[in-house]
């Protein structure tokens, strides 16, 4: 259910692209009973050893930050941006 | 050894070797035979110990990395024993110790089949290690391995678990032994601003009530002596978590003892009072907070730990600082700034007398009692590990702890069984000095398995089995705040536990009377080999001070309480 303090966030990630990081990604949110509302993966043409994931989730500013720092602190990622929408 | 004469499991056994391994604690089938040959066909110094389950293995090589400080290892097969090492696996990552394990997994073809034995040991570890792997090429093993020790061992530490299918461990293996410089390397810190020592510092000056609260985090980051010299040259009063005992002189003035649920009332009055919080490499768990909403709100709060995620997880601190606390402290040193806190030390050491921590034995021999001629017969001097329950508080408040890595304990997770296989695995790392278990009736009954280890290997370690014949912290909040209604906590049938420590080969005694305390223990410490001690205590004892679960540190109670109280809403 979504509350008042509730707003959608964009998070941007840089992952290693190695099998199960999706997986661990998204066990930084179901953990706490989060619910991710998009998701999209793509490989770094560039760079195979590298993937961005773009995840859409909702909830509160500070539950979001310390989602953002679990995501960071995963060996696999390697960088986590957090913007917040309209 | 010629490299392309070796298999993967050689492989595998060489850079365990190489990185400095003294011991792999295991148990075999199926999948992992092939690993297990390999510590016989490479010739390996590395000492394989057969445990008697995979959660004892598990736990041995916890407390082998909490007393020596190098990383535990086990090897484990497939599926079942897989499955055993989970419990053992999120111990030690809730409490941030350093492990490797090694499970053998079905051939990579019969992988998602249901093969026999096959489980998705990847999946089900990633929630509870701090990073894991399946190994799908056998040329992958020496990056990897060496990876997965840098990961162990360096930030916050934690297990790592490396998946091995038996067709991976066979197969011939091609690369180089030699390994390049880890890709991942140890997160990198940004360097301690000058400006925030400086606040720091400034703080410490102008604090009336300054507290250090120092947790597992000093310890892990070898900053003991740094702590200590810091807490003299600021002259400020040091709590310490569960998991933080040992990171100051537990005999020394300015060491209040333990905080939080089962805290000492003095250091407890520290906290609630305090108008400056220095908390160093703790992780404000629930046990120490209570209630959030009023835990240090008069004081400014300063947060020094190396994980950037505990940062206002669950106190939101006035000065947040990501750092390694041996450099943190190092840097403060540095300074050669300094403080007096005179009044505020004999305000705190006014309530160390009016709350000390006592006991009668008026309703039966007590484990505080035991405890208390244990502290004073070791002089403090033995490692102590424990199980999980009322006599790992009462442990906690009377074993005076002196040095780094002495106390051995699962705090984060609390897992019964805790206490015996660690005790094994710190006598591994430390067969020189004594180590004591202390461990309830219940929690001794789920590991007591390895008995056959500590005999086998003549580990000479002293285990007490502080036998109140309940789960005894269960039935103290089953007392305090479901009307005493007891459900599920008598532990009635339990054996003779003289008898089965005698069957395994083990001297055991029995401890009935307050009069034989000092005897017997001074009799069992000067044994020379493993001893079981049963000691018979007071059925339906609580542990006092006691906050509470999601209470305010006003709330603490230093004695049983003449109202009845509410039931407790916050953490567990
Ligand atoms: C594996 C596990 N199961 C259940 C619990 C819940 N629990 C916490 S303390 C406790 C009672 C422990 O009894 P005992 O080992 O006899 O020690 P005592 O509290 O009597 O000192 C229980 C059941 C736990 N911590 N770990």
């Amino acid at each position: 259910m979504k509350k008042d303090t509730d707003h959608t966030y964009i998070l941007t990630l840089t992952v290693r692209n190695r099998p199960g990081v999706l997986v661990r990604c998204a066990q930084v949110f179901g953990r706490r009973g989060h619910n991710i509302e998009a998701l999209a993966v793509t490989a770094d043409i560039n760079n195979r050893s590298f993937s961005a994931m773009t995840i859409t989730a909702y909830g509160a500013l500070e539950t979001m930050n310390q989602i953002v720092a679990q995501l960071t602190k995963l060996v696999d990622v390697t960088n986590v941006t957090e913007e917040e929408t309209l | 050894m010629k490299k392309q004469d070796i298999n993967g499991a050689e492989a595998l056994i060489y850079c365990l070797e190489k990185l400095g391994v003294e011991y792999i604690f295991g148990y075999s089938g199926g999948a992992a035979i092939p690993i297990f040959d390999a510590i016989i066909t490479t010739g390996t110094k590395i000492k394989l110990i057969l445990t008697r389950h995979e959660q004892g293995a598990a736990h041995i090589a916890d407390g082998y990395a909490r007393a020596s400080g190098k990383p535990g290892v086990i090897l484990v097969t497939s599926g079942p024993g897989a499955g055993n090492i989970v419990t053992g696996l999120m111990t030690a990552h809730m409490d941030s110790v350093p492990m490797i394990a090694i499970t053998g997994q079905q051939i990579r073809p019969m992988l998602g089949l249901d093969a026999f034995q096959e489980a998705d040991v990847f999946n089900i570890t990633m929630p509870v290690t701090k990073h894991n792997y399946l190994i799908l090429e056998t040329n992958q093993l020496p990056e990897i391995v060496h990876e997965a020790f840098s990961i162990a061992t360096t930030g916050r530490p934690g297990p790592v678990l490396i998946d091995i299918p038996k067709d991976v461990s066979s197969g011939p293996f091609t690369g180089s032994l030699e390994i390049s410089a880890s890709q991942v390397t140890a997160p990198k810190l940004a360097t301690i601003s000058a400006k925030t020592i400086k606040r720091t510092t400034d703080l410490l000056q102008i604090a009336q009530k300054p507290v250090i609260l120092a947790g597992h985090g000093v310890l892990l980051a070898d900053a003991q002596d740094q702590l200590r010299a810091v807490s003299k040259q600021f002259d400020v009063p040091v709590v310490t978590t569960l998991l933080g005992k040992g990171a100051v002189d537990e005999t020394t003035p300015l060491a209040y003892g333990m905080l939080g649920m089962h805290g000492t009332a003095y250091a407890n009055k520290a906290i609630l009072e305090a108008d400056l919080l220095l908390n160093i490499g703790s992780r404000f768990d629930d046990r120490i907070i209570g209630d959030g909403k009023s835990f240090g709100k008069d004081a400014t709060i300063v947060h020094v730990d190396i994980d950037a995620a505990e940062m206002g997880k669950m106190i939101r601190p006035d000065i947040a600082i990501v750092a390694d606390a041996k450099q943190f402290l190092t840097q403060l040193q540095a300074t050669k700034q300094a403080a007096n806190h005179q009044n505020w030390r004999v305000r705190l050491d006014g309530y160390r007398k009016q709350f000390p921590l006592g006991y009668s034995d008026e309703h039966g021999l007590t484990q505080q009692h035991i405890l208390d001629s244990l502290n004073h017969i070791t002089n403090g001097e033995a490692i102590v590990t424990t199980d999980v329950g009322q006599h790992q508080m009462w442990a906690a408040q009377f074993l005076k702890t002196k040095h780094a890595n002495q106390w051995v304990t699962s705090g984060g997770a609390g897992t019964m069984g805790f206490g015996l296989p660690s005790a094994i695995g710190a006598q591994f790392a430390c067969p020189d000095k004594p180590v004591v278990a202390i461990v309830g009736d219940g929690g001794f009954q789920m590991t007591l398995y390895e008995l056959a280890t500590a005999a086998l290997h003549k580990l000479p370690i002293k285990i007490f089995v502080l036998n109140n014949h309940y789960l005894g912290m269960v039935r103290q909040w089953q007392e305090l705040f479901y009307d005493n209604r007891l459900s599920g906590v008598d532990l009635e049938g339990n054996p003779d536990f003289v008898k089965l420590a005698e069957s395994y080969g083990i001297k055991a005694f029995n401890i009935e009377k307050a009069s034989k305390v000092d005897s017997i223990i001074q009799k069992v410490m000067a044994y020379n080999g493993p001893v079981l001690v049963n000691c018979e205590v007071a059925k339906t004892d609580n542990v006092y001070p006691m906050i509470p679960a999601g209470r305010a540190y006003t709330d603490m109670l230093t004695e049983a309480p003449t109202e009845k109280l509410e039931k407790p809403v916050g953490s567990t």
